[in-house]
This record gives C-alpha cells, sequence and structure tokens, in this order.
C-alpha cells in the first residue's frame, strides 16, 4: 500500500466492487467530464479483475482505490503505458469528498510511486478543458502544460477538447510523500 | 442502474435469469408478435458473450418489482455503427408508460455513452403498441422489410424505425452533465 498523509492508496480487489460498481452505474456520481461508462453487471465486473480485457493486459493498466485513514474508500487512481511508450495517469474523487485536498495527494503519491519504482522519464496525464479542479490538482503537484488535444475526449455524447500536461523527473526530482529509503 | 421517474433500468444479473427465463420460456408473455423463444439459465450466461454483445437491463418500478427487459444490440459488420434495442413487458404492466419511459432511458444512455449516430428498432407490422413507444420517443419508420421474421409458423413483415443522434439532438431524461 502508498501511504500518503491523509489518504492510502491500494491496488483495486474484488472487494472493491460495490463501491466501484456503484459508481461505474451512476452516471451523476461518475462526473461530469468522465465519458459514460458503460453499465455492467457483478459478474461483469468479477470477469474483469479476473481476466482483463486484452487493452488493460497491453497497456498495463493498474488502478488503486484511494482510501482515507479511517479505511473509507474515496476515489480511484490509475496509470497506464500506450502504444508509444507514454506512461499516463488518471484519478477521480467523489463528489462528497473533493476539493480536500485528497486528489491532489492520491496524484502525488502516484507520480512518486512511478518515478521511484520504474525507469520512466515523464508522466503525462489529459483533462478535459472545462475541468479546473482537475488541472489544478496537476499543477500543484509541478506538471506543465503541453497543449490542447482537440476533440480528444467522448464526454456524454460529444467530443470534447483535453489539456495535455507532463512532468519530467528531472522537475521531480525527488518523492514528496514517499521516502527514497524504506 | 439508469433512473427515469417512474421506471429504472438495472443491468440483468445472474439473480434475475430464474425470472427472465420464466419470461420467456412462457409463450404467452411474448404475445402474438414474438416467437416462441425457449432458453436455459445456462443460455443467458452466454449472451453477453456473443458476437452481437447483448446487454440486457430489468426493467423496474420504483417499489423494485421487475416488470420486463430491454436490451441492445449491434449485430451488423464494425463499421455499421449503430446499436439495436428491444424490449417486452408483463402484460399486466402493459399500457400505463412504462415501456416508453424504459426506451427513453436507453436511447439517453446509448448516444450519452457511444459514439454512435442511429439507434433502430424493428417491430411487427400489427404491432401498434410498440411502434406508438417508438414514436413517441422521436424514431421513424424507415420501411418495411418484407418476410423479415418467421413469428408463429408464417414469415411477417417487420417494419424499421430509426432515430438519428441529431433529431435526438439531448437526453430527455438522464442529465448530460452532474
Amino acid at each position: 500500500m502508498l501511504e500518503g498523509k491523509t489518504v492510502n492508496l491500494r491496488v483495486i480487489d474484488k472487494d472493491d466492487m460495490d463501491f466501484e460498481l456503484g459508481l461505474i452505474n451512476n452516471m451523476d456520481l461518475w462526473g461530469e467530464y468522465n465519458g459514460v461508462e458503460e453499465q455492467i453487471s457483478k459478474s461483469e465486473w468479477i470477469k474483469r479483475i479476473d481476466n482483463p480485457p486484452p487493452i488493460w493486459t497491453i497497456t498495463e493498466l493498474k488502478r488503486f482505490i484511494v482510501l482515507k485513514k479511517d479505511g473509507t474508500r474515496i476515489g480511484f487512481v490509475s496509470h497506464s503505458i500506450n502504444l508509444d511508450k507514454q506512461v499516463e495517469i488518471g484519478y477521480n474523487i467523489i463528489p462528497s469528498e473533493r476539493g480536500k485536498g485528497f486528489g491532489t495527494e492520491a496524484a502525488q503519491l502516484m507520480v512518486d510511486y512511478l518515478f521511484l519504482s520504474k525507469n520512466v522519464v515523464r508522466i503525462q496525464a489529459t483533462t478535459n478543458v472545462k475541468n479546473k479542479a482537475s488541472q489544478r490538482v496537476l499543477e500543484k503537484i509541478g506538471f506543465k502544460i503541453e497543449g490542447t488535444c482537440r476533440k480528444s475526449g467522448f464526454v456524454r455524447g460529444v467530443w470534447t477538447d483535453s489539456y495535455l500536461y507532463s512532468i519530467l523527473r528531472e522537475e521531480w526530482r525527488e518523492p514528496k510523500i514517499l521516502t527514497k529509503t524504506a | 442502474m439508469l433512473e427515469g421517474k417512474t421506471v429504472n433500468l438495472r443491468v440483468m444479473e445472474k439473480e434475475d435469469f430464474p425470472l427472465v427465463t420464466e419470461w420467456c420460456n412462457n409463450i404467452e408473455f411474448g404475445g402474438e408478435y414474438l416467437s416462441p423463444l425457449q432458453r436455459s439459465r445456462a443460455g443467458w450466461e452466454k449472451l453477453g458473450e456473443s458476437l452481437f454483445e447483448t446487454k440486457v437491463f430489468i426493467i423496474e418500478k420504483k417499489d423494485g418489482s421487475k416488470i420486463g427487459s430491454i436490451w441492445h444490440f449491434n449485430m451488423l459488420a464494425p463499421y455499421m455503427k449503430m446499436q439495436e434495442i428491444g424490449y417486452g413487458l408483463v402484460p399486466s404492466e402493459r399500457g400505463k408508460g412504462y415501456c416508453t419511459e424504459a426506451a427513453q432511458l436507453m436511447v439517453d444512455y446509448l448516444f450519452l455513452s457511444k459514439d454512435i449516430a442511429r439507434i433502430q428498432a424493428t417491430t411487427h407490422t400489427k404491432n401498434v403498441a410498440s411502434q406508438k413507444v417508438l414514436e413517441k420517443v422521436g424514431f421513424k419508420r424507415e420501411g418495411t422489410l418484407r418476410k423479415l421474421a418467421l413469428i408463429r409458423g408464417e414469415w411477417t413483415d417487420m417494419f424499421m424505425f430509426s432515430i438519428l443522434r441529431e433529431e435526438w439532438r439531448e437526453p430527455k431524461i438522464l442529465t448530460k452533465t452532474a
């Protein structure tokens, strides 16, 4: 488990089914800047954990639950590698726990973890151009905006623009939360 | 779950198999416009893995009672990106507007979640109730598919209906933003 001051990150597992299904199948909770996910059943969800779809395996998608210190599940963070070998992160905090700094700390933990554990020179992230809260998270942890990816996200029936952000290893320099030594 | 004013749509789970099996194995449930289809519980498990990727939802009233099902699928070539829908209600709950709301929820959901331009549905030419559902949701009748279906021993014509994204324009029930 990756431990921060106010949140921990733990790899998603079967116990997280009710939490995740409760979000995926509820359009209003998932947020206005995420695409609308396909509704799925419990057995499909479990199958995806046991037998990930090929695209998850090819992109080495790894998903984590964000937990408060008391163990409450409040969101997700993930990392993946696209076909051009670019490492990308994503995150989502449930509406009732936003605006409290949990997303920022979760994203910082993920960035520390990736630079510490993998031979990565760059980490990128995209956000909807209207998603100011998400942009603030990235800026607070040192990401720089590189440009606009036009009509790159299909969100609630409309192709919308996204901003592309990135942070380089030499800009990160050293972990902000995780320690370099055990 | 997709929530409407009078009904909710919930993805079919294993616990629903006995009930949907009972529905589809009951010749009277389908009425005069469907052929009798007999399917086992195991048959339902396999449905999602079929080439058509059929996704079945249970239609529930707000009190949780299950009154029917609605499904979407695409059985055409990959470059023909569209979704087709089908639906059925237990006879005792028909004529109350539940199916119209279920179809509207399904159309909203499909256009919001998939990059498709078209949703289609076929109905028996004599199934006026089903045609009214589609018309109320904004579908247009495109034409007649002659002798498309073998229903209760007879080759029958079906009407093809469709709705385009630009005709739907925006969701009628589901919200666009959180």
